[in-house]
């Protein structure tokens, strides 16, 4: 018998794996992991994989509210004592994701400051995030939405940034993301080929130059 | 296995009282706490009254991303390594607020679990309002954007009762909240005041009445 001694978390090690109360499911590409109304009973985390997060309205529209990549959690809302999920999470590209029971975080969360720092910081990221999409809704119109919206999707401004190929996305999702038409997003999306800014050519490509539509501050007028 | 470092640590006192690499700092109606563009040195704990953050655009427009009360954080952003704000924070009533060094927070974060418990709680509340916010640009209108920021404003759906009586805020104020200009704000109170839905007069403050939630409930 060994004994216990203190030893150090490790909260990487603990996020890439599956064990005890706690397991990986890996998602095909398109696959809900869970729908808006479903009971919160578990937090998620994102091994490999990307995962869309949406909404829909009573009307039957679809806006996207977060696109989350490797690293992220999602399905936090349970911790605030959310009964049910308010938003639909749907893997966008083959995923593993690890499904971690809602008391079990809470425990770990008091126990492992490894955990909860890492838990924070993913916190502050994603409400940084959200807060500059309102912002970007309050202030720009949706020529600019779409720019940026494709600027981050190729992660321009991240470390490890930009990537030049767009992952496979369709138009009626691009025009969720922005809050928008889809008529209005292929109206852009041809004009921003025409100047040059992207290219669809095996898979969608966005250049330096799109920086300009974000950067170039015209009085804005239509929303 | 009890710690015997964490002799209970009483977060609602540390909160409540100033101290070592903590300072409280009263602010009166209309000061500004922080600019946009300040150093990040501080993690900011609202005491009484209340906060609002902003965001200026480049041309000058301002938007306001949140109105926050007593026992909310604000600022936290410099946790996550941000060297300056990103927006700007102004007392709209008397304020008393708490200012709590980073590495401090960041100590207090590791040490009691109380506090990250709390810290947790407010950025999980947050993450919703915020969300719940932007569903609202996706789907709404301006107008409904407007009632339910009203309602809002008057703590409808807020576990106490809704207040009915709205603090004092401008139409540009409104007009920056919901995302629109200040004629339309206008144009949009005046309908609700001519349907009932609002008792509203320039000089007084505004009231609501149980009868804008139809603006918002209708689809």
């Amino acid at each position: 018998m060994a004994v216990p001694k203190k030893r150090l978390f490790d909260a990487q090690a603990f996020l890439n794996s599956a064990g005890m109360a706690r397991k990986a499911v890996d998602y095909p590409s398109a696959t809900g992991i869970f729908a808006q109304g479903d009971p919160a009973d578990t937090v998620l985390y994102i091994q490999h994989g990307s995962v869309k997060l949406s909404v829909v309205s009573q009307k039957g529209k679809e806006a996207v509210v977060g696109v989350l990549s490797p690293g992220d959690f999602f399905g936090e809302g349970a911790l605030a004592g959310q009964p049910v999920r308010l938003a639909t999470a749907t893997a966008m590209t083959p995923s593993r994701i690890l499904v971690i029971p809602k008391r079990q975080m809470i425990r770990l969360l008091h126990r492992h400051h490894a955990l909860s720092d890492r838990f924070i910081a993913h916190m502050l990221a994603r409400n940084n995030r959200l807060e500059e999409d309102l912002v970007d809704h309050l202030f720009n119109a949706s020529e600019k939405r779409l720019a940026r919206t494709l600027l981050l999707l190729a992660r321009y401004g991240k470390p490890d940034g930009p990537r030049r190929v767009l992952p496979k996305l369709s138009q009626e999702v691009l025009a969720e993301m922005v809050g928008t038409t889809r008529s209005r997003v292929n109206f852009f999306m041809n004009k921003f080929r025409k100047l040059g800014f992207i290219d669809y050519n095996g898979g969608l490509k966005v250049h330096h130059a799109l920086l300009s539509v974000v950067l170039h501050d015209a009085p804005t007028a239509d929303r | 296995m009890k710690s015997k470092q964490n002799v209970s640590f009483d977060i609602q006192a540390f909160l409540d009282s100033a101290g070592i690499a903590k300072k409280i700092a009263a602010y009166r109606r209309g000061d500004v706490i922080f600019t946009q563009g300040d150093s990040c040195e501080h993690v900011m704990y609202i005491q009484t009254g209340s906060v609002k953050l902003s965001v200026l655009s480049k041309t000058g427009r301002e938007a306001v991303v949140a109105m926050l009360g007593p026992g909310e954080f604000f600022g936290e952003a410099c946790l996550a390594g941000q060297p300056l704000r990103m927006g700007s924070a102004t007392a709209i009533t008397p304020a008393t607020i708490l200012l709590v060094g980073k590495e401090k927070m960041i100590g207090l974060l590791h040490k009691q679990h109380t506090m990250s418990d709390r810290f947790i709680s407010h950025m999980l509340a947050r993450n919703i309002r915020i969300v719940e916010d932007l569903i609202d640009q996706l789907f709404n209108s301006s107008e409904k954007r407007l009632a339910r920021t009203l309602l809002l404003l008057a703590r409808y759906g807020m576990q106490d009762k809704p207040v009915r009586v709205v603090p004092k805020i401008s139409q540009s104020t409104l007009a920056e909240m919901v995302g629109t200009t200040r004629s339309r704000v206008n144009f949009f109170l005046n309908k609700f005041k001519r349907l009932g839905f609002i008792e509203y007069n320039a000089e007084l403050p505004l009231k609501i009445n149980n009868s804008l939630l139809s603006v918002v409930l209708r689809d």
